[in-house]
């Protein structure tokens, strides 16, 4: 049956939450490698974020980062993992002064 | 501005966002993005609508395509719940840790509900008005009144002061009181909030939910600060 009234889906790039969805990094690119992609973060001395399971495979004391708090008195946060993409509960760290 | 707490009690959310202007200070806030931005914008001393949140990194803004192949784009991490609460240190004036001033009674109230001071302020204008006045040192050190009433040179307070004001105690006053709708206006660099400005409507919208006013034993002239949270936050759906 022909559908004379398709809708056509569209963003309204002007509401604050899309504009700001716009705006969000898309994190590790497809085709680097997570070493290389957390190298980039530590070069440019970014916050890190990553799960418990990449926080055991990545030396942080070596690259001169310490976890720290978000807010004091929370050890974690909820983020994008920088090493694995995931949605968890991350340890967040920072660098420190070389 | 420093992160606190999160009103609901959850744990605070981070995020990665590209940003359209060199971050060099921690603790600024960011707003949505500007028609024709490349990322979040700064906020300005007298404007935090659609606020983000604060960022906890820094980042060198840049357009062109980098000879090296690496990616230009430039990203901060921020706090992103709507209902974080964040520590606003007040300051005296438009620099940030400028001392807030001192006010020294003049004429003593022996009822404990006015604190006048010398002719050098005029309560009214800028008004103090619903604003919080507090013992820096003397008999009421540490002590929070909000401003009912003013005159001239005196404040007027509803609830008493636990002791009578004498001549020469300092106190301190700030132009909100918490769990109210407040504007504030920040400092230069965006990290602070001024106490030597009368509210008014056309400023940042946040919402004290509590303040910090500390005396002298406690440095309270450098380490004041009221708690607020973004009244119109970008990912807030009731905004």
């Amino acid at each position: 049956m022909a559908n004379d009234s398709a809708y056509v889906h569209t963003t309204d790039w002007t509401r604050p939450r899309n504009a700001a969805a716009a705006a969000q990094s898309r994190g590790k690119p497809s085709k680097l490698s997570r070493g290389a992609w957390l190298a980039d973060l530590v070069a440019l001395r970014k916050v890190v974020t990553l799960c418990f399971k990449c926080t055991a495979r990545w030396s942080a004391k070596a690259n001169h980062y310490l976890p720290f708090e978000a807010i004091p008195g929370w050890g974690k946060c909820v983020a994008e993992c920088d090493g694995c993409r995931n949605e968890s509960i991350c340890t967040a760290f920072k660098a420190q002064e070389k | 501005m420093e992160c606190i707490g999160i009103l609901s009690g959850g744990a605070p959310t981070l995020r990665k966002y590209q940003i359209s202007a060199t971050a060099s200070v921690t603790g600024v806030p960011y707003l949505v993005s500007a028609a024709n931005a490349a990322g979040l914008s700064v906020c300005t001393t007298t404007n935090a609508d659609n606020m983000m949140g604060c960022n906890l990194d820094t980042a060198t803004y840049a357009t062109a395509q980098q000879t090296d192949g690496s990616d230009p784009a430039a990203l901060c991490t921020f706090i992103v719940n709507p209902d974080a609460i964040w520590k606003i240190i007040l300051s005296g004036g438009a620099t940030e840790s400028t001392a807030l001033t001192l006010y020294p009674v003049t004429t003593a109230s022996t009822t404990g509900l006015a604190v006048t001071t010398s002719s050098n302020a005029d309560w009214s204008n800028p008004t103090i008005d619903e604003g919080q006045v507090w013992g820096y040192d003397g008999a009421n050190a540490g002590i929070v009144r909000k401003v009912t009433l003013v005159s001239g040179t005196a404040m007027t307070v509803t609830v008493a002061f636990p002791r009578d004001t004498v001549v020469g105690d300092n106190f301190m006053v700030v132009p909100h009181t918490p769990v109210t709708l407040q504007t504030l206006t920040l400092t230069t660099l965006l990290t602070q909030a001024r106490a030597d400005l009368a509210v008014s409507t056309s400023t940042a919208q946040f919402i004290c939910t509590g303040s910090l006013l500390n005396d002298i034993s406690e440095n309270g002239r450098y380490t004041s600060a009221t708690r607020a949270i973004s009244r119109y936050h970008a990912l807030n759906p009731t905004a």
